[in-house]
């Protein structure tokens, strides 16, 4: 008796056909997958602009944003201000391009720029604050402490810095600073990739 | 003929592949405005409800990646019933009001250099015909508008939140 399939005839036919549908509905779940994992990513090209290891969207908000920066605007920056409002700059990294991780301690350190005023946040991997009741989660240009230079720092990590102002972290994984600057002027929007930006130091790690 | 089957296969597959790629990358924004408005609406306990939080605390059931330097006054709008107005004092600092649609654009913002103190708008379903810069027309029926104030210091937060609570967002013309 012979073992192969008969695919001629109705049957065949309706075989191929199913198989060829699962094939595609198989194919479209992939893409599904395969948009989602890749929106999590910088798309790139005119709409962001790097800064060392800090990036910022130029097309934040606004409606002339392609699909594949508006998806990833939306999974990292929801509800974002256009740019003649709010520059965004944002990082996972440290100065030597390694994700910043809390289980280490680190220092941000920065000057003025130029904007009507700043802050600098620290979010979890969830992009939220860490949960920690009645500490700060952000420092900005009204409060943070400067020294005879003007210039600031700020620790971030799990183990108190009484030397600087501290944003106290949960050692739960990775996080991601935002560096808002409002009503910027027309220096910053007009040398993105250059402007001066806050370097951060990795000082230690458990 | 035998080959066509595997290259039909091949085909459909690609294609399946890139449409499906294409879909979803166009429906993130859209999802996700929709689970931040269900956020808010369930926040505020239903649409077209102005309400606001504690500068500084978790918002996690709310809006990621917020400011916390900010006071946000938000109101998920829903303008199925008809237009939506807002209004309330504007703060003495750094003020916006922003409309987001349902993709997540932002296509209307108003500051506080554009006030005179106060601020007093309407919301229009899609398809209306805005008369004055005080009306913005929402390309979706649901949308959020957010407010935010900007705080140098806790010592500020008791009078922010007194013109978060000043500020309204409620339906023009409410049922009978």
């Amino acid at each position: 008796m012979s073992s192969n399939i008969d695919l001629s005839g109705v049957a065949g036919f309706l075989l191929k056909g199913a198989g060829l549908s699962i094939l595609i509905a198989a194919g479209f779940y992939a893409g599904s997958v395969l948009a989602w994992s890749e929106s999590a990513k910088s798309p790139g090209g005119d709409g962001i602009v790097y800064n060392g290891i800090w990036f910022t969207s130029t097309f934040a908000g606004s409606a002339d944003q392609s699909s594949e920066l508006r998806a990833y605007v939306a999974r990292t920056g929801i509800l974002a201000l256009a740019q003649s409002e709010v520059l965004y700059y944002q990082t996972g990294l440290d100065d030597e391009g390694r994700p910043l991780e809390t289980r280490c301690q680190y220092q941000v350190r920065g000057g003025s720029f130029d904007s009507d005023w700043w802050s600098l946040a620290v979010y979890d991997d969830t992009n939220h604050y860490f949960p920690i009741p009645g500490v700060p989660a952000s420092f900005n240009s009204v409060n943070v402490p400067v020294d005879e230079d003007g210039r600031w720092t700020i620790a971030v990590g799990t183990r108190e810095d009484a030397d600087h102002a501290w944003v106290p972290i949960l050692d739960t994984g990775g996080f991601n600073l935002l560096l808002r600057l409002y009503r910027p002027g027309e220096d910053v929007r007009g040398d993105l990739a250059d402007a001066e930006m806050p370097t951060i130091r990795r000082l230690s790690c458990d | 003929m035998r080959l066509m089957y595997p290259i039909a296969c091949l085909v459909a597959g690609g294609i399946s592949v890139f449409a499906g790629f294409q879909w979803k990358t166009h429906t993130i924004p859209y999802d996700i405005m929709g689970q931040q408005i269900g956020r808010l609406y369930a926040g505020a306990g239903g649409y077209n409800q102005a309400n606001y939080g504690m500068p500084g605390k978790n918002l996690k059931l709310q809006i990621e990646k917020a400011n916390p330097e900010i006071q946000s006054v938000y109101c998920a709008y829903d303008l199925s019933a008809g237009p939506v107005r807002a209004s309330g004092p504007v703060w003495d600092g750094y003020w916006s009001l922003s409309l987001y649609q349902a993709n997540s654009d932002n296509y209307y913002i108003l500051t506080n250099s554009e006030t005179d103190g106060r601020f007093d708008i309407t919301i229009l379903p899609p398809g209306s015909e805005a008369e004055s810069k005080d009306e913005a027309v929402s390309p979706s029926s649901k949308g959020i508008l957010l407010i935010r104030m900007f705080l140098g210091s806790a010592d500020a937060i008791p009078a922010a939140r007194e013109a978060a609570a000043q500020t309204k967002c409620e339906l023009l013309r409410p049922p009978a």
